[in-house]
């Protein structure tokens, strides 16, 4: 007979393994997961990711939230096009799985370094270009400061799942019959 | 790394769900296997060779197989 779980533990865990099942194994989703889509949303992430900082700073908070909420949007949707892939535990994966995930998050990591790192090496040049006796007076709204911050906050949440979907082609339709 | 696992799976009369279920792995790496796209590791190797009934080195092997001399060409 099997054991029914007992700790409220245990019925997470469980409740996690099945729903874990069912997006490894849908096909609902699949127009998502063919290559078109999944450059498709790619770009879409890319977009709204990097329209944050406009959108608070020229728009200020309604805008900015509008842009975020749109961005984590995307995210989902990217994830569900993976079949969150990028964001499981081992246990969950198959090897080639987890080598697909491990991969992505070394060249996730690899391109916010260079985003953030460009960034930062443009602002110092800015900075030196400007400065008048080394020192610069920056002038800034906290929407503004805001926007910065959830362009760094989302931009690496969105990465992994953004590589997954690049290296990944287009899935092969489930073959049920020999 | 090249294989004849699609060939040795449908002799068998099996789907990729059904081998991927067989060796715990998901049926698109079955896919990625049998399109030469993903090297097995050596544990995932035996096990598909073992529910396959076959030797690992008639599935895989690091040279193209030929169809008269098969993986040991």
């Amino acid at each position: 007979m099997t054991r029914l779980p007992q700790t409220g533990r245990e019925r997470r865990e469980a409740d996690l393994e099945r729903k874990v099942d069912r997006v490894l194994t849908d096909s609902r989703f699949d127009v998502m997961r063919t290559r078109p889509a999944r450059l498709s949303l790619i770009a879409l992430g890319a977009v709204l990711v990097v329209g944050i900082i406009p959108a608070y700073a020229a728009g200020g908070a309604i805008w900015g939230i509008a842009v975020t909420g749109l961005a984590y949007i995307s995210w989902w949707l990217l994830r569900l096009s993976i079949r969150t892939v990028a964001d499981l535990p081992d246990r969950f994966l198959d090897e080639r799985q987890i080598a697909v995930r491990n991969r992505a998050y070394l060249d996730a990591f690899r391109i916010y370094a260079s985003v953030v790192g460009g960034m930062a090496t443009l602002g110092l040049i800015a900075f030196v270009l400007v400065a008048e006796n080394d020192e610069v007076t920056l002038t800034t709204t906290w929407s503004q400061a805001i926007g910065v911050v959830m362009f760094a906050l989302l931009l690496p949440t969105l990465l992994p799942s953004m590589v997954v979907a690049y290296r990944e082609p287009g899935e092969v339709r489930k073959q049920v019959a020999s | 790394m090249h294989s004849r696992l699609e060939q040795f799976r449908l002799t068998r009369g099996m789907t990729r769900q059904e081998l991927a279920d067989a060796v715990g792995v998901h049926y698109q790496t079955i896919g990625y296997l049998e399109r030469d796209e993903y090297s097995p590791s050596l544990a995932l190797a035996l096990g598909i060779a073992a529910v396959l009934d076959v030797a690992v080195e008639d599935i895989f092997s690091l040279h193209p197989f030929t169809e008269t001399k098969g993986p040991r060409s």
